[in-house]
């Protein structure tokens, strides 16, 4: 009946995946991580390595003032209330927890400073020391080689086995599968004595699954994503029984750069420099037109409305804590110039009008709130006035599903139909739905992957067969 | 003031071009100094169609951010070129607009004449361009796709460097042997991958190739889980646009490797079977002397002395017992020289065994009581269970000559 046999089984190699995987082989149960790529980490290793935590270590140490209680308070307001309470709680409440089981178990580093994203009303954001979730994927599977928690590549999930009795026994792979083909691979079945752990994560790549969700998001919109970030995992899910929820809220990224593909380094760059230490403004009219530091969501639906493209807008001051600079000046991503007329010109944007935006917003800045957008000013803000200048030219690209599965505190999958769980299928990261809302707080990602990642994992080693 | 009647002392003031005013493609718009539109030109009604002018807030109409003309007139200075979008409906227009102090009748004196040119068609030209740029692109990304593709479908992993050590493009392959995604593989910096002791030989090679020549080296390459590996590594050089570019194709060679050690330990192995061979020839041929040798031993010390015995003596039945034993004595040394055991020595006992090594030996009785610290009698009581365990009780059958064909290594 089965190939091989386990007791968590766990689908998807990123943070949510291996998140459970570490803490159930800790809580004594054979471990195997399924992938269906040829390489592991998915998405996660091509992030950005932001993680929101709330009262960190560092925010008492800079004297910053948070707490869980503010973190979900921000989520509510960004998901529109949209959120399920009780899963945005346990996030919040176990965010620092996380943060220092990266640090503690793993020896991940981070830089020593916070950064406010979007949408945050303090600065709560941690960045690994390189700048990428490789920071934390590449500690995660040294930890799983340490541990002999087998991860095998090339394996696609193309069924959950559930019992007529309602539990989930196992699943059945394509062994030797090679991204894209359905053609590829051959049937492996796997049990699962314990649970199966559905961890792969978001469909911003199925265009033809978010299409139908949302149908604005056609195949003239770029992703972020890798290209393995599609739907069969989620739709396995359903299939069995599972409760979708919420699956037409899917986020688009208002910072990646329409001169390079995918994430890039353009996005860091961005959320780094551009957005909390410079101007959004409108290439065809030269002015700001929304908040730089609201929601992803609002940032969006106003850039979607402009005929040109967006440009970000900063200078010598506010590149300082941009740590992908060199890499987009290289590739050519953000532009450098002496002056704001060349920068103008170059980028065929009205320089009277720009000349105004700039001078009016240095005003804000040194008036201490923004007269126009009401955008957060932080303390160390300077006014753009240093040469040299930079830019980076903004297109919106598809790079969250806050849909998915829905799953309950304890990270078990819940049934449709009787709204309970199902027994053995428990569910982490983008694949589930519910927490985030409507839309998705930047940094928040990485915190729920591993606060219900190690939840799922914990309790997977412990459910009774 | 009634509108009707400002718009007659405005027609008699400005009668000279009413004509243009008519009939020009630009729109014309007339405001007071209270930011209110007085008067609007056909092609204007036109435009907004539709729409109420005269009496609207000119900067609301414009969505110029302000209704104060003052505010307005700062925004806009006077006889320059201004590009302003404008909301119709639901669609976008964009004008170039020029802004005029209006000099006549006191109260219209602080008002301005506004000349709107419709951009919108050279704007949309604009964006053809752009979408006909798009297009270009679009070939050369086809092109791209072919290469691409290419560079895919080769079955060793490839990863193109710059002069910053970085990985500038790797192709599936390549990701696979990392287990880093092609994404987060293009932009990483290559010493990732490899060892210090590696990235100084790659370095060395970086800097001693022309362009063109191609080097090969076996370094160690790190997985992304921190796994060490061999891996056999091809660079060679590539300038493009002044750069330095090395592309550098990479093989997993675990698998080569093992396979080397196998191969390495089965001829060490076969070289010692050889050895051993060798060995074993010598020892047969030792065998065989020493063989011989015990054929002469045997000859010489019992053979020679029964068949001396045997001469000497009268006695017919010592004769035939000697006889017997020579017989026997031959027929073991003909007989593969297998030392058979004799079950008569088997019933021994330990210090029996020994006494009758010494007695082949060829060794006195007083030798063997010294040799062995026993006293005479003991030794005579030996002897004689001997005899009788050996069946030779009452046998005139030396011991001696009878031991001397035995093997007495029990």
């Amino acid at each position: 009946m089965w190939d091989l046999e386990y007791d968590v089984v766990v689908v998807g190699s990123g943070f949510a995946g291996l998140a459970t995987a570490l803490e159930a082989h800790e809580g004594g149960a054979t471990v195997i991580v399924l992938e269906k790529m040829h390489a592991p980490g998915g998405n996660s290793s091509i992030s950005g390595g932001l993680v929101a935590a709330a009262a960190s270590p560092l925010q008492e140490e800079l004297g910053i003032v948070d707490s869980p209680e503010l973190l979900a308070k921000d989520m509510f307001k960004a998901g529109q209330d949209m959120n399920h309470h009780d899963l945005v709680k346990i996030v919040a409440e176990q965010s620092t927890d996380a943060l220092r089981w990266t640090i503690e178990k793993l020896g991940v580093e981070y830089k020593p400073c916070l950064n406010i994203l979007g949408g945050h009303s303090v600065a709560r954001t941690y960045n690994t020391a390189n700048a990428s979730g490789s920071g934390i994927i590449r500690p995660m599977l040294q930890a799983c080689r340490k541990n002999n928690i087998q991860i095998r590549m090339k394996a696609m999930l193309s069924e959950i086995v559930r019992k007529p009795n309602g539990r989930v026994e196992g699943v059945v792979i394509k062994d030797g599968y090679l991204f894209p083909s359905g053609k590829s691979g051959t049937p492996l079945r796997i049990r699962a004595r314990r649970g199966v752990v559905l961890a792969t994560g978001g469909y911003s790549r199925d265009i033809a699954f978010r299409t139908i969700q949302n149908p604005i998001l056609n195949e003239k919109i770029e992703s972020t994503n890798q290209p393995g970030a599609t739907a069969e995992g989620l739709v396995a899910a359903l299939k069995i029984g599972a409760t979708p929820i919420q699956l037409a809220h899917i986020q688009l990224g208002p910072w990646a750069s329409s001169d390079e593909a995918g994430f890039g380094v353009g996005s860091m760059f961005s959320m780094l420099a551009g957005f909390p230490y410079g101007i959004l403004v409108d290439a065809r009219t030269g002015k700001r037109f929304v908040n730089e530091l609201s929601d992803r969501r609002l940032r969006v639906d106003a850039m979607l409305k402009k005929k040109r493209f967006s440009i970000a807008i900063t200078d010598s001051s506010g590149v300082r804590f941009a740590s992908t600079l060199n890499k987009c000046l290289k590739r050519g991503v953000v532009r450098q110039y002496e002056t704001i007329e060349q920068l103008a010109i170059e980028n065929n944007i009205k320089l009277d009008n720009l000349l105004v935006t700039i001078e009016r917003y240095n005003r804000s800045v040194s008036l201490g709130h923004d007269m126009d957008f009401g955008k957060p000013l932080q303390k160390d803000l300077q006014a753009i006035e240093t040469p040299p200048f930079y830019a980076i030219r903004l297109t919106p690209k598809v790079h969250h599903c806050m849909g998915g599965v829905q799953i309950d505190r304890e990270g078990r999958v819940l049934d449709i139909e009787t709204h309970e769980p199902i027994p053995g299928l428990f569910a982490a990261g983008e694949v589930t739905g519910g927490i985030h809302g409507a839309s998705r707080l930047g940094s928040v990602a990485i915190t729920d992957c591993l606060v219900f990642g190690r939840i799922a994992g914990r309790n997977a080693a412990n459910e009774p067969f | 003031m009634k509108q009707e009647e400002q718009c007659c002392q405005q027609r008699v003031g400005k009668s000279y071009y009413e004509v243009i005013f008519l009939n020009t493609n630009n729109l014309i718009l007339i405001v007071g100094d209270d930011g209110v539109i007085v008067e609007a030109n056909p092609k204007a009604y036109k435009v907004f169609q539709e729409q109420k002018l005269v009496g609207r807030f000119f900067g609301e109409l414009l969505d110029l951010d302000s209704n104060i003309l003052q505010i307005i007139k700062e925004r806009y200075p006077f006889d320059q070129q201004h590009e302003i979008d404008v909301r119709i409906g639901n669609e976008s227009l964009i004008f170039k607009m020029n802004v005029s102090p209006l000099l006549g009748d006191s109260n219209l004196t602080a008002g301005v004449i506004a000349i709107l040119n419709d951009l919108t068609p050279e704007v949309d030209n604009r964006v053809l361009i752009e979408s006909e740029m798009m297009c270009h692109v679009q070939e050369k990304a086809h092109l791209d796709k072919m290469l691409e593709m290419i560079f895919l479908s080769v079955g060793e992993g490839i990863l193109l460097v710059d002069e910053d050590r970085e990985i500038v493009r790797a192709n599936s392959q390549a990701s696979e042997i990392f287990g880093i995604l092609e994404q987060k593989l293009c932009g990483e910096e290559l010493e990732y991958l490899t060892d210090g002791e590696g990235m100084q030989i790659l370095n060395g090679l970086f800097n001693s190739l022309v362009e063109g020549e191609k080097q090969q080296a076996e370094i160690t390459g790190h997985y992304s889980n921190g796994h060490q590996f061999p891996i056999a590594v091809t660079v060679t050089r590539v300038d493009f646009r002044k750069r330095k570019f090395w592309p550098i194709i990479v093989r997993d060679i675990t698998e080569q490797k093992e396979y080397e050690i196998k191969l390495q330990y089965e001829m060490k192995r076969s070289e010692e079977m050889n050895v051993t061979l060798s060995n074993v020839l010598k020892s047969i041929e030792k065998d065989r002397r020493e063989r011989e040798q015990q054929v002469k031993n045997k000859v010489k010390q019992s053979l020679l002395p029964s068949l001396q015995k045997m001469t000497k003596t009268n006695d017919l039945e010592i004769r035939s017992t000697y006889r017997e034993l020579i017989a026997q004595q031959l027929i073991e040394l003909t007989s593969g020289f297998e030392s058979r055991l004799d079950a008569g020595l088997l019933k021994l006992t330990g210090t029996e065994i020994a006494i009758c090594r010494v007695i082949q030996a060829g060794r006195s009785g007083k030798e063997i009581c010294e040799l062995m610290n026993l006293a005479f009698e003991t030794l005579q009581t030996h002897r004689k269970n001997i005899r009788k365990k050996l069946g030779l009780r009452g046998r005139k059958v030396n011991l001696q000559a009878y031991l001397a064909g035995k093997n007495c290594d029990v």
